[in-house]
């Protein structure tokens, strides 16, 4: 199990995840950054969202939810970079667990290729992307 | 059409060798000079089987796959392959959002996107044997 590393804060009320060098399971390429107003929290990715690294996202979003309540999660996708299904399943998974949670998800700024993805998979159909 | 340069690469199944197998297929197939768009592409149909035979072929265990990629003048074949658990139906494993890992947070949407990516998609499966994909993309004329 790869453990999300530890959030720093900023004064400008971002939270960064401090790179997870992990030599023996492989650098994840993806970089976590989060930002809560209220009850919004948006989570800023950077870099590629692959199986390899959507446990680290899950388990960072997820903790969030529990720790204080979330009524919207904003995924800001502008500086992803690449995305398979993999993507797709983190992206309906918290979808989901917003909808249980009685909240709202949307996505913003995907790139041309990440929006391919979602678009095929009918993501598109299922919550506002913008 | 006769094969205008081809390699063989064989690497663990662990999850950190996804990029590193769509990276590895992209910079090959950039000898033929592609769009950036049809890169993409390549990229993220490589990342899909390469991603199943980890999740699906080897359980997310031990095992090795094997990637050949054969160039041609106007095209790319991609064949990855487990010896790995092996689909029983195809079939029904090829029907957009089916998946048998649903507790994984899996969408079901690998082979319909290596479909749609590419200009052709083979699956050649076998219950306890492996699995064998093999899927062509054309590049445009520049
Ligand atoms: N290499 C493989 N070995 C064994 N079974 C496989 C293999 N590839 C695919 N499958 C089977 O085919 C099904 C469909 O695959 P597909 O890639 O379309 O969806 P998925 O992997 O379940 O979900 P997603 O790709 O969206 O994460 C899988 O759920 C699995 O049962
Ligand atoms: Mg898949």
């Amino acid at each position: 199990m790869i453990k999300p590393g530890s959030l720093r804060f900023s004064k400008t009320g971002f939270f960064r995840e401090i790179k997870n060098i992990n030599r023996k399971n492989g650098v994840i390429k993806l970089d976590i950054t989060l930002k809560r107003q209220n009850r919004v929290l948006t989570v800023y990715l950077k870099g590629e969202l692959d199986h390899h690294a959507v446990s680290k996202v899950k388990e960072t979003i997820d903790l969030q939810l529990v720790k204080m309540p979330v009524s919207q999660l904003i995924l800001d996708m502008s500086a992803v970079t690449f995305m398979d299904s993999s993507g797709v399943g983190l992206i309906v998974g918290r979808f989901n667990k917003m909808k249980s949670l009685g909240g709202s998800m949307k996505i913003k700024n995907p790139g041309f290729s990440i929006l391919k993805v979602l678009q095929m998979s009918g993501l598109s159909r299922l919550m506002e992307i913008s | 059409m006769q094969p205008i340069n081809r390699m063989k690469i064989e690497f663990e199944s662990k999850s950190v060798n996804e990029s590193f197998a769509r990276i590895v297929a992209a910079a090959f197939a950039s000898q033929l000079d592609p769009t950036l768009e049809e890169l993409a592409d390549l990229k993220t149909a490589v990342s899909e089987a390469v991603t199943n035979a980890i999740i699906h072929g080897y359980e997310q265990k031990e095992g090795t796959i094997f990637m050949d990629c054969i160039l041609y003048e106007d095209s790319i074949t991609v064949i990855i392959e487990d010896h790995g658990v092996g689909i029983e139906d195809i079939e029904k494993a090829r029907i957009p959002a089916f998946t048998s890992k649903p507790e994984l947070e899996r969408a079901g949407m690998g082979f319909s996107i290596m479909e749609s990516f590419m200009d052709s998609l083979d699956i050649e499966s076998q219950k306890g044997a492996g699995t064998k994909i093999t899927m062509t993309k054309k590049f445009k004329k520049r």
